[in-house]
């Protein structure tokens, strides 16, 4: 894929963090009581059974921009093809990595909470 | 020398002088500077967050509420709450600079071309866009405050 294909995605993906993120802050923090009434164990129950699918599309975006962002601040040093190529490569494993985690730690939440 | 040439040159400036030695430079400098540094420190604390939520997940598969209690009240602390404190006013502030970076990219904030005349700013910083970008550091200093307000006024009773 091209670079400008890229960085359009880097766009696409930071804009839909920035709606998403406000979002998540907002679920943790603008209810009655604050940061530590949403983090109590009823509480979480009842969030991730509404917001699951909202948790897994920011992990989506989440997974991709920050690892492109990672691969494009690495890159920027231009120390040759082979380097730019397992540097790709690296960044692609470990963002793949962090989203089977991440939506595994999803399906946990919803399976202890529904199971 | 052509295109392709310039790229694949190596980066003679390096990590210092190329990324991190920004301080004698303008706004639109700092701002770039300050966008690398949050948004690696927020994509490292994301990767440590999901393994984080991982280990807590394990509590509600076992459906055991005293785990989860037990594992938020060790991470209840002013060491922890500090660093969500940074987490916080580095994604508020990655969040908002990178919007102004995308709308400056579509040359929306951007000032009109001119003739170049003394003292020779560059008409391209003339538009809305620094204004902006001293205006999203303060606004990141407001949500700062917020994130105080929540980590430590409710959650640890300072």
């Amino acid at each position: 894929m091209r670079e400008s294909r890229f960085m359009l995605l880097q766009y696409i993906t930071g804009s839909g963090i920035l709606v998403l993120g406000a979002m998540h802050f907002a679920l943790l923090t603008l209810q009655p009581g604050g940061l530590p009434t949403s983090l109590q164990y009823s509480s979480v129950k009842s969030v991730y059974l509404a917001y699951g699918l909202l948790f897994e599309l920011l992990l989506v975006l989440l997974s991709f921009h920050v690892f492109n962002g990672f691969r494009k601040v690495l890159i920027e040093l231009h120390q040759g093809r082979t380097y730019e190529k397992a540097v790709s490569w690296l960044m692609l494993l470990g963002g793949s990595v962090t989203f089977i985690w991440g939506t595994l730690t999803i399906l946990v939440f919803i399976l202890g909470v529904t199971g | 020398m052509g295109r392709d040439t310039v790229m694949e040159k190596k980066n003679n400036a390096g990590i210092y002088r190329g990324w991190i030695k920004f301080w004698n430079r303008n706004v639109e400098r700092w701002l770039y500077a300050m966008h690398r540094i949050t948004g690696v420190g927020v994509g490292i604390y994301f990767v440590l967050h999901i393994w984080e939520t991982g280990n807590a997940a394990q509590a509600f598969l076992n459906n055991q509420p005293a785990q989860w209690n037990n594992l938020m009240s060790s991470l209840t602390n002013y060491a922890f709450h500090t660093g969500l404190l940074l987490v916080a006013a580095a994604a508020v502030f990655h969040s908002l600079n990178g919007a102004r970076l995308i709308m400056s990219e579509q040359g929306w904030l951007i000032g009109k071309v001119e003739r170049p005349t003394y003292p020779f700013l560059p008409s391209s910083l003339r538009g809305i866009q620094r204004p902006l970008g001293i205006a999203i550091v303060v606004l990141s200093f407001v949500l700062m405050a917020f994130a105080f307000y929540q980590l430590f006024v409710l959650a640890l009773g300072v």
